[in-house]
């Protein structure tokens, strides 16, 4: 197809613009932050003072930092296989012809958009409580005595109790994400295929899933960049006070930045731009890896 | 298309440029308004007429819904009707404070007050207030304040009074009258030993002694370690990782002791605020739990209004260097941004809302210590609180400075829950403090 | 909406699906176990939900949590600014993000890897980074200071901090769509400008829908940009009345208020999403162009 260079132009400028005057200053001021060590996060230049890579060097050296680090890592790559999965499989129970698509879209949805404070609260205090929790009242039903005495918020347990909480009110998004790039192969092709014999696996295996390569890009790049993110959480099952079983990079850089919960710790916001570029760094990665390993084909649909 | 879409977007980037209206200015308009009588409460008369267009921006760490919140709102109404001096009222919340006041005033934003808590406003806001000490002398306000928290707030200021305190808080250990009544316990423990004789008796009257929540466990080794070494010790144990101190193995035996007699919550390793406090406190199934005057407030809705709250300071322990003399009080503060030009009438306008009728009204709407010395009725709920507060000399910062080092706090969490929870021995613990891990 | 009375049931292909049927269920069984406890918790009171009765009203039911909530805050108005922010911003998202993702994903050209990299760093920069250096420069502009251009600077914001996420999220729609469609427009003597607005546009609707909604949801949403930015009440979004609202319910320990104050939060959202799915999607039925 004719490269058509004012279009390209044209296309792409306004969106570039709008992106240099909202990002592009407060990008390079932050990487510069994260040279200096400065108090404030909007202290003008002259009250920071040059530190070079010792913020870097700082968060190698820190294991607390490590902890987050790992912590972030598990709920990449555990709950990403968990939500990914679990949206997939409810997009093609979805598109694979039954009724009530539309409610049951809905409802599984639905848990996106209700806020983190009342679904954390909701998950703390109904479902894992030890007194009169959901779990417990199932696993005590069951008879199953031994699983209805774990503590579910115990240091043990919190991490799991939090990744498994998060990535229940995250299937729906994602859900959402494989039914728009599902929806977009005509049904005309899972029909030719069924009257050629195959079944379900097959039409999945050979038809929706090589098609939805490009879809898969998708889910990966923005459920890293909501993993970086990831703080709120955290904060509602760990209040007041951090948690080595829910701190991520986000929770220590919110820290060093505002300082820690009611003690007046020091506080370093260069060390938190370099927080920043540190997770900016890695969800770029995680980006241009996707693109190399699912290189997009032009199918014919 | 292409002209409609480029039409709109020129107009989304002229509009922004042209709109430039000089300097950062307040969104009120400041109108000048008759009435120039003002009515102050002041001794002397420099200054004393207050210019009636004057406004005050007043950022505020509530939200409007609060009851706290409400009675201030009450109150600059009532005092722009009493002396002409406009307030704007912007109630930010506690992100709006912590995350957006400075960076407001970084930014030129007109803000002539806020409020947060002592510590932030002297630390983490300290080179944006005002030295308050002309004003208050103008004002005469030491008259009827509170002493201690006035030397509170020039301390943490180093020296020199920088914010007006109200709302005043005190942790200590809160405890059901009730229980302590069933099971015979007379008085309140003020040694250790007494503590283990109390929970001996509570314990066996059916009830669970002590409970905690994750959010305020750090404070149960803060205070501990405070009672034997000292807050300043117990700030160089954390920042420079200290933990072979004798006090660290002391603090481990203790409360291993508590786990293994059972005066600890079997629930105390789980519980995520506010499980404990709410559902093993307020309900009346555990006596006692170390946490802030603003409990009884918070779970006013749990107990209702006939819980009898009892309050004592954290035990002396055998050979301590602090006693039941030390807790960390404090207030909410509020202050005066250095570049003000409104700063009388801001003063004017603390002295209202922290003084009198105001400062009664926010201590009895928010189950709240009042400010004022000169309100000496105190809500019914706090009635305990008042001879613990008054016997207090040494202030500790919060936790008793446990958290000061805020890579190393995760890590003590981690271990006290799982020392609580019996899921490690003493020993095991002071060796992971060693070592860094949990 | 499909008419069931008149279609009839394929019981046949109903039980091929059963797996499906019981997996969804079993999930959603489990949501409204959750959910369902949130809205018992908003007509219970704090203290039954804490004694572990919420799901039994021991008391009854208890409606003044909601009335309690929706008094304490000048709700109707910030729904209005809500409205009026989301839903510009989201026409003009579209509109701007739209054929820079068509161009990011048909053509290369120098800097292309660039822009796309460029965007995705700018989304892993954590919020904080980003808003208050900003709020700092634009406060000293005076961009703040008269109710409309605060108005104006913050849907542009709303936009700009979207841009990023909105074109990424297209790109691959775009990328995967034949180029026999533009070839044989191309034929036909359609200029390429035209063949995207009249032909490829509208071949990425599902694409585009799913992240206009997603784009609606996060701007009504929106909290940390607005707390910062809206200088007055009057400019205030819903979002910033609302979760102000949960907050001080929740320091005041008034659980049960606070969960009215989520439903409340939570309710228009949520007729927003079924509105804006159901019209937009109804009348646009997936075929479109068959290859």
């Amino acid at each position: 197809m004719k490269k058509n260079r004012g279009m390209i132009v044209a296309f792409v400028t306004p969106a570039l613009i709008i992106f240099s005057i909202i990002f592009l200053y407060p990008i390079i001021r932050t990487i510069l932050m994260s040279f200096y060590k400065i108090e404030n996060v909007t202290d003008s230049m002259s009250e920071w003072s040059f530190s070079g890579l010792a913020n870097f060097n700082k968060l190698l050296t820190t294991p607390l930092f490590g902890t987050a680090m790992w912590n972030l890592f598990r709920i990449w790559f555990i709950g990403g296989i968990i939500v990914m999965s679990t949206g997939l499989l409810f997009a093609v129970i979805l598109t694979s012809g039954i009724r009530f698509k539309r409610a049951f879209r809905a409802i599984i949805y639905m848990p996106n958009i209700v806020s983190a404070v009342a679904l954390a609260t909701m998950w703390l205090q109904y479902v894992y409580s030890p007194k009169y929790g959901l779990l417990k009242d199932i696993f005590t039903f069951l008879h199953l005595d031994s699983l209805a005495s774990i503590q579910w918020t115990d240091t043990n347990h919190k991490f799991w109790a939090l990744l498994f909480a998060y990535c229940f009110g995250m299937v729906g998004y994602h859900m959402l994400i494989w039914l728009s790039g599902i929806e977009r192969i005509g049904v005309e092709y899972f029909e030719a295929c069924t009257i050629d014999g195959a079944n379900k696996f097959q039409q999945f295996r050979h038809i929706t899933l090589p098609l939805l390569k490009g879809v898969v890009k998708t889910n990966i790049t923005m459920w890293s960049v909501t993993s970086v993110a990831f703080f709120v959480w955290s904060q509602l099952f760990s209040m007041v006070t951090t948690d080595t079983t829910t701190i991520t990079p986000m929770v220590y850089m919110y820290m060093q930045v505002f300082g820690a919960g009611n003690a007046m710790t020091e506080r370093n916001a260069g060390l938190g731009a370099a927080i920043g570029v540190v997770l900016s760094v890695c969800v770029v990665c995680i980006f241009v890896l996707t693109n190399k390993l699912l290189k997009d084909d032009d199918y014919e649909i | 298309m292409k002209k409609i879409l480029a039409l709109v977007l020129t107009a989304c980037m002229v509009v922004p440029m042209t709109a430039c209206a000089g300097t950062a200015a307040t969104t009120t308009a400041a109108s000048t308004s008759a009435a120039a009588d003002s009515t102050t409460t002041a001794a002397d008369g420099t200054d004393a007429a207050a210019q009636s267009d004057a406004t005050v921006v007043y950022w505020s760490m509530w939200e409007s819904t609060e009851p706290q919140g409400q009675v201030i709102a009450k109150a600059v109404e009532a005092f722009t009707a009493e002396t002409g001096i406009k307030v704007d009222l912007q109630f930010k919340g506690r992100t709006g404070i912590r995350e957006g006041l400075t960076p407001a005033m970084d930014a030129g934003t007109v803000i002539d007050m806020f409020d947060e808590d002592i510590d932030r406003v002297n630390t983490a806001f300290a080179d944006y207030t005002m030295d308050l000490e002309k004003l208050s002398a103008k004002y005469d306000y030491e008259a009827t304040a509170n002493p201690g928290l006035i030397a509170a707030c020039r301390d943490v200021a180093d020296g020199t009074l920088k914010s007006i305190p109200y709302q005043p808080n005190v942790f200590a250990f809160f405890y059901n009258k009730a229980i302590f009544t069933e099971a015979g316990v007379t008085g309140v423990p003020a040694t250790w030993a007494e503590l283990l004789d109390a929970c001996a008796k509570i314990k066996a009257a059916g009830y669970t002694p002590i409970t905690c929540d994750d959010a305020y466990i750090t404070c149960m080794i803060g205070y501990h370690l405070a009672r034997l070494v000292g807050e300043e010790a117990v700030v160089d144990i954390v920042t420079n990782n200290k933990w072979d101190d004798p006090a660290v193995a002391q603090f481990a035996i203790d409360y291993a002791e508590l786990y293994s007699l059972g005066y600890l919550s079997a629930n105390i390793s789980g519980n995520v605020w506010p499980a404990g406090q709410n559902t093993e406190l307020a309900l009346g199934e555990a006596a006692m739990y170390l946490n802030g005057s603003w409990l009884p407030n918070e779970v006013k809705d749990i107990t209702g209004p006939d819980f009898s709250w009892g309050c004592f300071s954290y035990p002396a322990l055998a050979g301590g260097v602090t006693g039941t003399e030390a807790a960390n009080y404090g207030a909410q503060v509020m202050a005066i941004n250095k570049d003000s030009k409104v700063s009388d009438e801001a003063f004017q306008l603390i002295c209202y809302l922290t003084q009198g009728e105001y400062d009664q009204m926010m201590s009895v709407e928010s189950v709240g210590i009042p400010a004022d010395t000169s309100n000496t009725q105190w809500p019914v709920m706090l009635s305990d609180v008042q001879p613990v507060m008054a016997a207090l000399t040494t202030r500790y910062s919060w936790a008793a400075g446990v958290e000061s080092n805020a890579d190393m706090t995760a890590v003590i969490k981690a271990n006290v829950l799982n020392l609580c929870g019996g899921n490690i021995t003493a020993d095991e613990f002071v060796a992971n403090m060693k070592a860094g891990k949990s | 909406m499909k008419n069931f009375k008149h279609a009839p049931i394929n019981w046949k292909k109903e039980t091929h699906l059963l797996p499906g049927y019981i997996i969804l269920l079993i999930w959603v069984l489990f949501t409204f176990m959750l959910l369902g406890w949130v809205i018992c918790a908003s007509f219970s009171t704090t203290r039954d939900i804490f004694t572990g009765d919420a799901l039994r009203f021991p008391t009854g039911l208890h409606i003044e949590n909601y009335i309690k909530a929706w008094n304490s805050q000048n709700v109707s108005v910030f729904f209005t600014n809500s409205l009026v922010y989301a839903a510009i911003s989201c026409a003009l998202l579209i509109l701007i993000a739209a054929p820079c993702a068509y161009v990011l994903a048909r053509f290369t050209f120098l800097g292309k890897k660039a822009i796309q990299n460029g965007f995705v760093a700018a989304m892993g920069v954590p919020a904080i980074m980003i808003v208050l250096p900003l709020f700092c420069v634009i406060s000293q502009i005076g961009l703040l200071s008269s109710a409309l251009s605060n108005r104006v600077v913050l849907v542009f914001l709303y936009i700009g901090i979207n841009i990023p996420y909105t074109v990424i999220f297209l790109v691959t729609f775009f990328a995967n769509t034949s180029r026999s469609y533009e070839e044989a427009a191309a034929i036909d003597g359609c200029t390429p400008i035209k063949t995207f607005w009249k032909i490829m546009f509208p071949m990425a609707q599902p694409g585009i829908i799913t992240v206009t909604i997603f784009n609606f949801i996060n701007i009504w949403n929106e909290y940390f940009l607005s707390l910062i930015f809206a200088n007055s009440d009057e400019m205030r979004p819903v979002a910033v009345g609302l979760y102000s609202m949960i907050n001080s319910m929740k320091y005041t320990g008034d659980y049960a208020g606070m969960f009215a104050a989520v439903v409340i939060v939570f309710l228009p959202t949520f007729i927003l999403y079924i509105f804006l799915s159901e019209k937009i999607i109804g009348g646009i039925t997936a075929g479109g162009v068959k290859g």
